[in-house]
């Protein structure tokens, strides 16, 4: 066995430049398929991110029917006997209350979405006061927290007064002065260009509602507990409510990540195909050209299945070393984007995917998930693409192949 | 959204009344186009300017209110209605001028514009549209209108007439059909149909009775189609017709007096 890890290794060095230029064709491709596997992971983990602590929490409650026709009269009564029961099982709940109305600063005015939020529990849930662009997130009574593109449109800045008019549950006209004290980072479509957040209590003043919610959301302690399993859990002790996971509310964004590994094996399978038949062309050329010498050993002894397993061999040199200097560069390659990221905002402001924001400063991940498969199949597939020379290798005939020239 | 609903009023009335004359025209083709008695109801039913109050009761799902309004109008680009009850909007009021349409709330001492994103939202929560107030003068332009039906129909003698959009004009119905009462020309329902000729509301007039000199409708009833058993009535306690009022009345100052 020695004998054919010596002559391997001598065999591949002997066209010093052929065997470089192959072995750069894996480095790069490999270290490519590492970073793109890393930020395809980083950006689904972001939409993840991005839809569960920007958004609806990870699991919602409302009444049935609510998220046909969000009307203030379709809520949930004394949601707080629910949070505590809630909180009982080891999870985070908050409260939200959502309706319509017209805001307006100065001359102008638009129509918006008005949540209501607890931001004390509100915190615990989600992470919108960590996700300002300016001011401080709901402290005080009359403050407004408005999203990004709305607070363009109104033209306000924190500080600056807003009028809310609405049409309160009784019927009545709810109007009232708000102070804007913070604005939000981009989040999504729907709440970048109509989203204002007040307090519960502000909430409940304006719309003139009692303890009720629309909405209550939810969010796990430990990431290790099931998401379904909680989901059933808390669905138990509320039987008239519509129970419901992230992964049931935006359905697109959770099967896009069921189905991120295929798509990316895919991709794999299509770059690695190309660099493999560089190296199947460099193991053609070597056995071609030592068609002579390896008639010499078949004459002197070896059998088929060696020459084969010679070829294997110096394959295997050549795609151990081309696959150390990948993993290095790629791994590198990966962690620089996942401690720097891409920052595309001069291309673009990010877009929204099924209302969930893909941010433009793009983060990647590098982790055994992103790393090893990407390295796994460029030897599978290298090993695939030698078959043929190995083959060829095996079948030659010694007498014809020492008259070869 | 919430201050406009005394000017729908008018809007219904004012669509309904003008075809009032309409009759006019079919009994003397030769002396009346259509759009002269159009334009001839106008002028009756709304004067060179107006002053009255009514009472306005919403039904919905949830709740039911009343509402005592005032309004001022003259000619077809100014209209100014304030609320005199209840207490709690006391002294809202809704100003408009020509296709805008501002609130005034007096509770936050606020003026409001209302964005032309909202147009198609709930007056004062009745079940009349911002864009029924903005647009009442344009039904006449807006429309082809023909005689679809004359002759008896439930025991009266009645005309119907059909609208129908013109090709160019950016309207929100796709028909409407109104039907008059031959006798004293007096506009007894209207019906709008959306784009697919689907009937979304019916409005239906009645109690007839002398009001400001005239014998008018007082009593005017929005029925949605999409929201069963929900219905905003309006009756005109008081109207008094070409009253004395400069365009300068209605402006943002006076908008904001609270009334007394």
């Amino acid at each position: 066995m020695l004998v054919y890890l010596k002559l391997a290794w001598r065999n591949i060095w002997r066209n010093k430049r052929r065997t470089l230029i192959t072995q750069f064709s894996m480095i790069v491709t490999l270290a490519l398929m590492i970073a793109y596997s890393g930020l395809v992971w980083g950006l689904l983990n972001q939409m993840e991110r991005n839809a569960t602590l920007l958004g609806p929490g990870e699991i919602q409650i409302h009444v049935p029917g609510y998220r046909d026709d969000r009307s203030i009269y379709k809520v949930i009564d004394r949601p707080d006997t629910i949070i505590s029961s809630i909180e009982k099982n080891g999870a985070r709940a908050a409260s939200r209350l959502q309706g319509f109305g017209l805001v307006s600063h100065d001359e102008n005015s638009s129509g918006a979405q008005i949540l209501g939020i607890d931001p004390a529990r509100e915190k615990n849930v989600t992470r919108f006061h960590r996700h300002l662009f300016r001011g401080a997130f709901l402290a005080g009574a009359n403050e407004v927290i408005v999203g990004s593109k709305i607070a363009v449109t109104l033209d306000v800045t924190v500080g600056d007064e807003l009028v809310v008019v609405t049409q309160a549950a009784d019927g009545s006209i709810g109007n009232d002065i708000y102070t804007v004290a913070g604005i939000l980072n981009r989040i999504g479509e729907e709440i970048d260009r109509s989203a204002i957040m007040m307090s519960l209590a502000d909430f409940r003043d304006l719309f003139s509602m009692g303890d009720v919610a629309t909405e209550i959301a939810i969010r796990r302690v430990h990431d290790r507990q099931e998401l379904g399993e909680l989901r059933d859990v808390i669905a138990g002790g509320i039987p008239a409510l519509e129970v419901k996971t992230w992964k049931e509310l935006f359905p697109a964004i959770s099967d896009m990540i069921d189905i991120a590994d295929l798509s990316i094996y895919i991709l794999f399978f299509i770059v690695y195909l190309a660099a493999s038949l560089i190296t199947l062309n460099t193991m053609l050329m070597a056995v071609y050209e030592r068609i002579r010498e390896l008639g010499i050993m078949m004459a002197i002894g070896f059998r088929p299945l060696q020459v084969m397993t010679l070829i294997f061999v110096e394959t295997f040199y050549l795609t151990l070393c081309a696959v150390g200097a990948g993993l290095v560069c790629g791994v590198g390659l990966s962690a620089y984007l996942t401690r720097y990221g891409l920052d595309l905002t001069s291309f673009s402001d990010g877009f929204s995917f099924a209302g969930i924001l893909a941010e433009p400063h793009w983060f990647a991940v590098t982790n055994a998930q992103t790393v090893l498969p990407a390295a796994v199949f460029l030897v599978i597939i290298s090993f695939a693409a030698v078959l043929y020379p190995a083959l060829k290798a095996a079948r030659l005939k010694p007498l014809e192949a020492l008259n070869f020239n | 959204m919430i201050m406009k609903t005394h000017n729908i009023f008018f809007v219904f009335v004012l669509t309904a009344i003008s075809f009032f004359l309409f009759p006019l025209s079919a009994a003397r083709p030769d002396e009346h186009s259509a759009r002269a008695i159009l334009d001839h109801i106008d002028r009756m039913w709304r004067g060179k300017s107006s002053t009255g109050t009514y009472e306005m009761t919403i039904k919905t799902a949830h709740w039911q209110r009343s509402l005592r309004i005032r309004s001022w109008t003259k000619g077809l680009d100014y209209t100014l209605v304030r609320i005199e009850y209840p207490k709690k909007e006391k002294g809202v009021a809704s100003l408009k001028v020509k296709n805008n349409l501002w609130n005034y709330l007096p509770k936050i001492n606020r003026v409001v514009k209302v964005p032309s994103s909202l147009m198609m939202g709930s007056w004062m929560g009745s079940h009349f549209t911002n864009d029924d107030v903005v647009k009442e003068s344009t039904l006449a332009d807006d429309y082809h209108h023909t005689i679809t039906f004359s002759g008896s129909r439930d025991g009266q003698d009645v005309y119907e007439i059909t609208l129908t959009p013109k090709e160019e004009a950016a309207v929100v119905w796709g028909k409407i059909v109104i039907l008059i009462q031959q006798k004293d020309l007096i506009p007894l329902s209207e019906e709008f149909f959306d784009e697919q000729e689907k009937p979304v509301r019916k409005i239906v007039l009645s109690d007839v009775k002398t009001i400001g000199g005239r014998m008018l409708p007082t009593k005017l009833n929005v029925i949605p189609y999409d929201k069963p058993g929900e219905f905003t009535r309006i009756i005109y306690a008081d109207l008094t017709f070409d009253i004395d009022i400069a365009d300068s009345f209605f402006s943002l100052r006076t908008l904001k007096q609270k009334g007394d």
